[in-house]
C-alpha cells in the first residue's frame, strides 16, 4: 500500500513537471563597479568603462507556474601587457538561482532572483625567457636565440550571494528582452589565493559588494 | 529462435502502422492543441513532430495566421498561469525586493 502511495505521488509529480515544460537560456551583458585598482602596484590595466563590463549567460528550468531554478554565470575578463608580458585577469561569478515571477501585463514579466554563488578568480602571466637547457639543445641543432614561453596563473575561490529584480518583455512567446538591477555580495579574502599549490597573498580588490545592471536576450521554450 | 520471432513480429507491427496523413498541416493534432492551450502544452517528445508541422503549416494558405494565433494564445496562457504569485513564490519576491532596496539605500547613503 505504501509502495503504491509512493508510486502514485511520483507519477503525479512527474506529470506536473512534464506539464510545465519551459527551459530558457539567457545571454547578456552587465555593468558592475568593483574597484580593481586599490593596491599600490596597480598592475591591472585600465580599460575605462569596459573594465566593469561583464558577460552573462544563464539557463533556467520552470518547475512551478511562478518559479524557475537555474544556473547563472557572469564573466569579468581583462587582458593586456604587464611589464611587456601578456597579462590577463578574470573573475567568474557562478550562481545557482531561484527566480520567481509574475505577469502584471501580457508580455511583461517582473522577476525576482536570489541565489548563492561560488566564484573564482585568476590572474595569469605569460612570460618569454631563454632557458639554458632548451638553449643548449637548440644550439646542438644549429639554432639560437629562441625564447621559450611559459604561462602560469594564480587562482582563488570565494563565496557570495546575488539578488536582483528584473523586467522581461516577450517579443514572441519564445523570445524576450530583459533588464535587471541588483547586487552581488562577495566574501573575498586576499589571503586565499593559490599559486603552484601554495597559499599566497593576492591583490586587495574591492569586490565585497557591488551593484549590478544587466541587459540580455532570453530564448526559451 | 524465440528472439528472432519476437523481433520479426515487432517489425511487422511497425511496418504495419501507416502514419496518419493530414491534408492540411495546420490541422494536425499538435497544431490544434497549441492553438487551444498554447505552445507550452507540447511535450518535449512531441517537439520534433510539432516543429515539422509548424514548418509545413507556414507554407499553407492560412499558415501565418495560424502561427500568430498560437503565439497569441501562448502569451495569454502564460499571463493566465502567472498573473499572480502562487504559494511560496511571493516570499521569495519579498526577500529579493527588500534585500535589493536595503543594498541601494546603504550604497546611496555612503555606508
Amino acid at each position: 500500500m505504501r509502495c503504491t502511495y509512493h508510486l502514485l505521488t511520483g507519477l503525479i509529480l512527474t506529470s506536473f513537471i512534464i506539464a510545465q515544460p519551459k527551459i530558457s537560456g539567457r545571454l547578456g551583458i552587465g555593468y558592475s563597479s568593483p574597484d580593481y585598482k586599490t593596491f599600490a602596484e596597480s598592475p591591472f590595466p585600465k580599460k575605462g568603462t569596459f573594465e566593469n563590463m561583464m558577460v552573462n549567460f544563464s539557463f533556467d528550468y520552470q518547475f512551478y507556474p511562478n518559479a524557475r531554478v537555474g544556473y547563472s554565470q557572469w564573466i569579468s575578463f581583462t587582458s593586456d601587457n604587464y611589464e611587456g608580458e601578456d597579462f590577463s585577469r578574470s573573475f567568474n561569478y557562478r550562481a545557482v538561482v531561484i527566480e520567481t515571477y509574475f505577469f502584471p501585463r501580457r508580455k511583461l514579466e517582473i522577476n525576482f532572483t536570489l541565489g548563492p554563488m561560488i566564484n573564482s578568480g585568476s590572474i595569469s602571466l605569460a612570460t618569454k625567457q631563454t632557458i639554458s637547457a632548451w638553449d643548449s639543445l637548440m644550439v646542438e641543432f644549429n639554432n639560437s636565440g629562441i625564447e621559450v614561453s611559459t604561462a602560469d596563473e594564480m587562482t582563488t575561490k570565494f563565496f557570495g550571494i546575488t539578488s536582483s529584480i528584473g523586467a522581461r518583455y516577450y517579443i514572441k512567446p519564445y523570445l524576450a528582452i530583459e533588464t535587471k538591477i541588483g547586487f552581488i555580495e562577495n566574501y573575498y579574502l586576499k589571503d586565499k589565493w593559490k599559486f603552484q599549490d601554495k597559499d599566497i597573498k593576492g591583490p586587495d580588490i574591492d569586490i565585497e559588494d557591488f551593484p549590478l545592471f544587466t541587459f540580455g536576450l532570453v530564448y526559451g521554450w | 529462435m524465440k528472439q528472432i520471432t519476437i523481433i520479426l513480429v515487432f517489425f511487422t507491427v511497425l511496418l504495419g502502422q501507416e502514419s496518419e496523413k493530414v491534408a492540411n498541416a495546420c490541422q494536425s493534432d499538435l497544431i490544434k492543441r497549441a492553438k487551444k492551450e498554447g505552445m507550452r502544452s507540447i511535450g518535449y517528445k512531441e517537439l520534433p513532430q510539432y516543429f515539422k508541422d509548424v514548418w509545413k503549416c507556414r507554407k499553407e494558405k492560412k499558415g501565418k495566421k495560424t502561427l500568430q494565433k498560437i503565439n497569441q494564445r501562448t502569451i495569454e496562457v502564460d499571463h493566465e498561469n502567472s498573473a499572480t504569485f502562487q504559494g511560496f513564490t511571493s516570499t521569495c519576491a519579498y526577500c529579493v525586493s527588500s534585500s535589493v532596496l536595503i543594498f541601494y539605500i546603504f550604497k546611496l547613503s555612503g555606508n
